[in-house]
């Protein structure tokens, strides 16, 4: 006979009374292991996706709208004899071709069948297909409602070289339409799901063949992404970035290295028109008499009453401090920068000569493309004559729109320009000296009238003398690639499969939330545990008794009793794990149907992992331990001639006078407290109030509780004279002070729970329409497939698309730009890695006081917190602002963090989270102000994010029209209240998850209530029969226990809702909240009918039956 | 060996005020003494033979056992003491139902005993068994035997770690009267062949004229 014998025997004597015990415990094991199962299907299932997303590919190379040779992938492929799939990646919005059906936002990549094979395709669904043929991936496909062999319309924007925000960059808004028929649906096996961004929903996407992409968008034999696939070679990444270097050309670049027709200098230049910083500063130090070169279009050259109309003007300088030699440039030692060299054949056209004034009017280029006429006035220094250098076209850059023009009058500079003031003396200098400048100034002038982001030079000429080799170019080429870094011009490989790993993995840990959500139910179906093991033991208290009683120690007599729990403990977590599987399996098909807003639609597969099945089954058995210790310590810490009497006595033992005061002090101090937070709280919606708030009203609970018990005990302690059947049974709620203290706990935290979440519900409406609302005040969000580089809110922009002024005379639009990345919302499941950015101009929402500032770092700022984002930082990073929920759980981060990002030139910056946003319709995204977006990615052009104010009853009118003046951009425009209850469909969902699951907890809460009353009156039974003996009526006894009961449950209800208001009361006033009282009340009504409903079925099955056989019975 | 000096107790009831169950009780037994004490119900009888057995403690007064003061024990050194020199008989044999009789005569071993010792108990409930009649029942639930044969089970499982006091409150008080007569010939017996001191609570007027002093207990006060 061992302890554990004892324990055994025990265990297989009292079987049928622990099985309630064991089925509680098999409740809380099956939902705790079924919840963490959910994690690991959701993670299991996002990473299955990720690795679709991705096929075999490890490492992508995407340089946006830089195009470099399709070869370039082949080089690295041969070179490291690994798989290098060139792509041709853009957005664009695809439809039917009568437009009935469209999508907006689509990923148009141009594959060939090496892509299909590294995405472990099997076969290439384009296979075979003729040049206009297509494959839509399957969402792409169900979105237009089209199949195999119907046609659709893709609209792309013709990509430039040059970015549409720089000046003269040619026309924008130019937009290509590739008409084709469907020749597939490429499934999710077929690599269907590629995407480069972490998002269990798979992007649209058409897949368009190669080379028909490549003609389509003018870039014939070009690319503008690789994927590398997986290798085992160690160190491949830094093997890849060395192949990169050995193979990387100019080409590549879009650079060229040109020996001028009069062999006196080679020429560098770029087809982007302005080099890039990475590449000028470099090529300058390349030889010490290189000289930089800026050619500008100006509107006009005027002396006088003469003018001549558009005209390229060069600015030249040698790099280095020498003199340029005449040969190589017009401009005489010692130009000053208010002077300028004219040619003879403008010095003719204006009547001009040495020491006249020349007025320049030009354009730059400011934000939004908004254009602005400067004028600069020259003095002539000296008139060149047309030969030589001063004769030499080559000077103009290839300003898109003009260089290959027949006329001026075809001209397209992308700036105003008015054809009719060519006149054909003009036409004739174009075709006989093309973009031969007409004026030269110093080269430091040039760069302070027309520098700009995209680079303050159009060309580096480099002298070479007549007996240098004709190979000088070559060397020249080769030394100038050996200092350019591919990596400055977003040349980079980026290790998407372990990013995608990454994502998925961090992903929001659905594990923790259900374990989370049902909290209230693991600790409701605990508690049952442990109030049946408590009747069990009570049951069993002389055994206890008895074995205190022979010399065993309490200690011992604990050991074996919780030998006997760990039994049943590990008896319910075997039966759990089962169990856990069905809740698993329960729960994911709730996500795929009536759950589906909370993981936007993705079905999940069920998985669980060894590892979590076993910390799980262990959690449990150690949860359902400590819930039966607690009973038994309670049991075995009482006196063993008390338990040995056991049977006779059915009250608690009387309390202490000072126990009575304890729950007085704490419930005094726990509302004292309370009522002060709530007094002092800060006002607003910060996260900071809500908390204070919640805290106050769980102090309240507590407090409750404690005065709950308080009362009990004056309750025993009372000498008044019962004088009604109603006041004995008031009485009886003080028998069993720690039942009644359990029941009117329970119940109290459940109400809570349950108003508490209530009021969290987010209704979209609710306050839309005010500036500190989700929505900011803004009438509409819109979004752009291609970039809008006008400012919508100019009346030219406005005429331009062809929008009806009228109808949105009174529209406001705040543009944001858009630096693609992560979706941040919580319709991403994947941790966001690289969140997408927006850059805006601060002053347009701090002046409107849009949205609300759940924190911000700066204290002092307010509702200047925008500002913030123009503030020079005093660590380097960028400041920026997100929605609480993309910061806290789309990033998992908080106020202060920082995030790393990769800006234009390969260079590594942070970006540092300076305010928090309460919930919003910016959610998905990191807001940064639009001078450090253009100063981190000055090649990212236009905007693609619009915020519309319009008047309310108009919106709806301003949406439409906008969306179809501009749909060749791919513009849609959505209610803002819309977008926001998207987001807020996602939370709602989350509290309705919670709610059911803690809905189920009080179901279980209310099972325990009713074997507390049964409990009691079976133990009474005897008494009863006595009342009935005496002259009591059943029915009379049944109200008796019914009010004993009552009391309770209205204690529990009164205590719960008065904490629970307390705890909610900012989230009732902030905008958007859902004051839905009603539903409360209900909710409130159907706990206390289910409470009474159980108590009369409790006390009517214990009432039942002869009664008065209880009385010889005992 | 065991000496009671001055033993009270009281307790406060709600509404009641002080009451006082024992006063100023003293008394002595000697090593293979044999004593009942008798009373009214609600005397404090029960109380008593609780304070002697350690299950409760006296609001003042002394007990000591073999010179040993049982107040400035630790609670384990009590428990031991429980275990060791005191056996206790209930009125309900209180024998856990889930064991068998060897195993509920055994069970006091499990507390205190050395794992060496164990044999030589168990040796020596099968010969006590053997002693009481219920040899041929060791392997019997309490369930399967008689109101009597449990009682003389639970007398069994009170001697097994060869106390020095066996203490029994109203062991006849749940038996038939021939059941009655058979457990009071045994704890004579094994007060005498035992050589343990006994003390019984008892109503039973037949079961306290076969101890060897008798003492009453009225209004909290022991006379003898």
């Amino acid at each position: 006979m061992t302890l554990a014998r004892l324990a055994l025997q025990s265990l297989r004597f009292y079987w049928r009374t622990q099985l309630g015990v064991l089925l509680g415990a098999t409740l809380a094991a099956a939902i705790l292991i079924g919840s963490l199962a959910v994690g690991d299907s959701v993670r299991h299932t996002l990473e299955k996706q990720a690795l679709a997303r991705i096929g075999n590919a490890q490492f992508a190379l995407v340089t946006q709208d830089r195009f470099f040779r399709e070869h370039l992938a082949r080089e690295i492929a041969d070179d490291l004899h690994a798989s290098v799939v060139p792509l041709l990646i853009t957005q664009g919005t695809v439809s039917t071709p009568d437009d009935k059906h469209r999508a907006n936002n689509v990923q148009v990549v141009g594959v060939d069948g090496r892509f299909f094979e590294l995405g472990g395709a099997g076969t290439n669904p384009l296979q075979g297909a003729a040049g206009d043929t297509i494959a839509l991936n399957e969402r792409l496909a169900n979105r237009l409602g089209i199949g195999i062999g119907e046609p659709v319309v893709v609209r792309m924007e013709e990509p430039s070289q040059v970015s549409r925000d720089a000046p003269l960059s040619g026309e924008a808004n130019v937009t290509t339409a590739l008409r084709a028929k469907v020749s597939a649906v490429a499934r999710d096996t077929q690599f269907g799901r590629f995407s480069l961004q972490a998002n269990q929903v798979p992007q649209l996407t058409v897949f368009i063949p190669l080379k028909t992409l490549q003609q389509q968008l003018k870039q014939p034999a070009r690319v503008n992404a690789m994927l590398v696939g997986a290798s085992s070679t160690g160190g491949f990444a830094s093997l890849l970035d060395s192949a990169l270097r050995k193979h990387f050309f100019l080409a590549d670049a879009n650079l060229e290295l040109r020996e001028l027709p009069d062999k006196t200098s080679i020429e560098l230049r770029t087809e982007r028109v302005f080099l890039d910083a990475p590449v000028a500063n470099p090529a300058a130090q390349l030889a010490g008499n290189s000289f930089g070169v800026l050619t500008y279009f100006v509107n006009e050259l005027r002396h006088g009453e003469h003018t001549t109309p558009y005209s390229m003007v060069t600015a030249v300088a040698p790099l280095r401090g020498n003199v340029a030699p005449e040969v190589l440039s017009p401009i005489p030692p010692g130009l000053r920068d208010d002077e300028i060299v004219i040619n003879s054949w403008l010095a003719d056209d204006l009547a001009a000569k040495a020491g006249d004034g020349i007025t320049l009017k030009y354009f730059i280029l400011g934000d939004n493309r908004r254009i602005e006429e400067k004028s600069h006035t020259f003095r002539v220094r000296s008139v060149v004559p047309m030969e030589g250098v001063a004769a030499d076209p080559s000077w103009m850059p290839p300003f898109p729109g003009m260089t290959d023009s027949e006329n001026c009058r075809d001209w397209e500079p992308g700036i105003p320009f008015d054809n009719t003031r060519i006149r054909p003396k003009d036409e004739e200098y174009w075709k006989k000296y093309r973009g031969t400048p007409k004026a030269f100034v110093s080269l430091a002038t040039g760069q302070k009238l027309w520098s700009n982001r995209f680079g303050n030079l159009t060309a580096i000429r480099f002298p070479v003398s007549e007996n240098e080799s004709a190979g000088h170019r070559t060397e020249m080429e080769r030394a100038l690639l050996t200092k350019i870094d591919p990596a400055k011009l977003g040349f980079v490989f980026q290790d998407v499969r372990e990013q995608a790993l990454a994502a998925s993995r961090q992903s929001m840990d659905f594990g923790q939330l259900f374990v989370g959500f049902s909290f209230f139910l693991i600790v409701a179906a605990l508690l049952l545990t442990a109030m049946l093991f408590v009747f069990n033991l009570e049951q069993r208290a002389r055994e206890t008794g008895v074995l205190l009683a022979l010399g065993f120690t309490p200690r011992q007599v604990r050991r074996a009793l919780l030998l006997e729990s760990l039994g049943i403990a590990t008896l319910g977590t075997l039966a759990g794990i089962a169990g856990g599987i069905v809740y698993t399996k329960w729960t994911l098909r709730a996500l795929a149907t009536v759950w589906r807003e909370a993981v936007g639609g993705t079905t999940f597969v069920f998985h669980i992992a060894p590892v979590t099945l076993c910390i799980g089954a262990a959690a449990s058995v150690i949860a359902a331990l400590l819930a039966m210790g607690l009973a038994v310590r309670g049991q075995t810490r009482r006196p063993a001639a008390r338990l040995l009497a056991a049977g006779t006595e059915h009250a608690s033992a009387p309390a202490h006078g000072w126990r009575a005061a304890l729950g007085l002090c704490i419930g005094g101090a726990s509302v004292a407290a309370a009522v002060a937070m709530i007094f002092f709280a800060p006002r607003g919606r910060g996260e900071e109030t809500a908390e204070t708030f919640f805290s106050a009203g769980s102090l309240l609970l507590i407090g409750g509780i404690a005065f709950a018990h308080w009362i009990f005990v004056r309750m025993a302690k009372t000498q008044r004279i019962a004088t009604s059947l109603a006041r004995v049974g008031v009485r009886g709620a003080a028998r069993r002070r720690g039942r009644s203290l359990a029941t009117t706990g329970v119940l109290a935290s459940g109400v809570f729970m349950v108003i508490a979440v209530s009021a969290f519900r987010q209704d979209p409406l609710a306050g839309s329409r005010e500036r500190r609302s989700g929505t900011g005040g803004f009438a509409l969000f819109a979004q752009s497939t291609l970039p809008i580089y006008e400012d919508l809110n100019d009346p030219k922009t406005r005429d331009s698309f062809g929008i009806d002024g009228e109808k949105i005379s009174a529209a406001r639009v705040v543009a944001m730009r858009v630096r693609e990345g992560d979706d941040a919302s919580c319709l991403n499941l994947n941790r966001a890695m690289q969140p997408r950015l927006l850059g805006v101009r601060p002053d347009e929402l701090r002046s409107r006081g849009a949205f609300t500032f759940q924190s911000t770092l700066d204290k002092t700022r307010g509702r200047d917190a925008w500002l913030s984002l123009d503030a020079p930082p005093a660590d380097g990073t960028v400041a920026a602002v997100g929605d609480e929920q993309t910061v806290r759980w789309a990033l998992g981060k908080k106020l202060g963090d920082t995030i790393g990002f990769t800006d234009d030139g390969g260079a590594t910056f942070r970006v540092k989270i300076v305010g928090v946003l309460a919930g919003s319709i910016l959610q998905g995204s990191l807001v940064i102000s639009e001078r450090n977006f253009i100063a981190r990615f000055p090649s990212s052009a236009g905007c693609r994010t619009f915020l519309v104010d319009a008047p309310w009853d108009r919106a709806d009118a301003v949406a439409q029209e906008l969306s179809r003046a501009l749909r060749d951009r791919g513009f849609e425009a959505v209610p803002a209240w819309r977008r926001l209850a998207d987001f807020q469909a996602v939370e709602n969902t989350y509290l309705a998850i919670f709610q059911a699951l803690g809905g189920l907890g009080l179901l279980l809460g209310s099972v325990g209530l009713a074997i507390v009353v049964l409990r009691n009156v079976m133990e009474r039974r005897g008494e009863f029969a006595l009342m009935q003996a005496v002259g009591f009526q059943p029915r009379e006894l049944q109200r008796l226990v019914l009010g004993e009961h009552w009391l309770l449950i209205a204690l529990g209800l009164v205590i719960g809702v008065i904490a629970a208001f307390a705890a909610v009361l900012p989230a009732f006033t902030a905008p958007g909240a859902e004051k839905s009282f009603g539903g409360i009340a209900l909710v409130i009504v159907a706990l206390a009918l289910g409470g009474s409903l159980w108590t009369w079925l409790a006390a009517w099955a214990a009432l039942r039956g002869r009664l008065l056989d209880a009385l010889r019975n005992e | 060996m065991l000496e009671l000096s001055h033993v009270s107790k009281s307790y406060d009831a709600d509404g009641i005020g002080r009451v006082d169950v024992l006063k100023d009780v003293s008394l002595r037994i000697a090593r293979g003494e044999s004593l009942a004490i008798v009373g009214p119900s609600g005397s404090g009888k029960s109380t008593l033979l609780n304070i002697i057995g350690t299950l409760d403690q006296p609001t003042s007064g002394t007990i000591a056992l073999d010179g040993q003061n049982l107040a400035a024990l630790s609670s384990r050194e009590i428990a031991s003491a429980r275990n060791r020199k005191f056996g206790f008989v209930f009125q309900l044999h209180h024998l856990l139902p889930q064991c068998t009789i060897l195993e509920n005569v055994l069970l006091p071993t499990l507390a205190d005993a050395a794992p060496k010792d164990r044999a030589a108990a168990r040796e020596r409930a099968g010969r006590l068994l053997d002693r009481v009649g219920l040899g041929n029942r060791k392997l019997h639930r309490p369930g399967q035997l008689s109101g009597g044969e449990r009682q003389r089970a639970a007398v069994v499982r009170a001697l097994i770690n060869q106390p020095r006091l066996l203490l029994a409150d109203e062991p006849t008080g749940s038996l038939d009267r021939a059941s009655a007569e058979n457990l009071r010939g045994l704890l004579v017996e094994l007060n005498r062949e035992e050589n343990v001191a006994l003390i019984v609570v008892t109503h039973s007027a037949e079961l306290a004229a076969a101890m060897a002093r008798v003492c009453e207990i009225h209004d909290g006060s022991l006379i003898e």
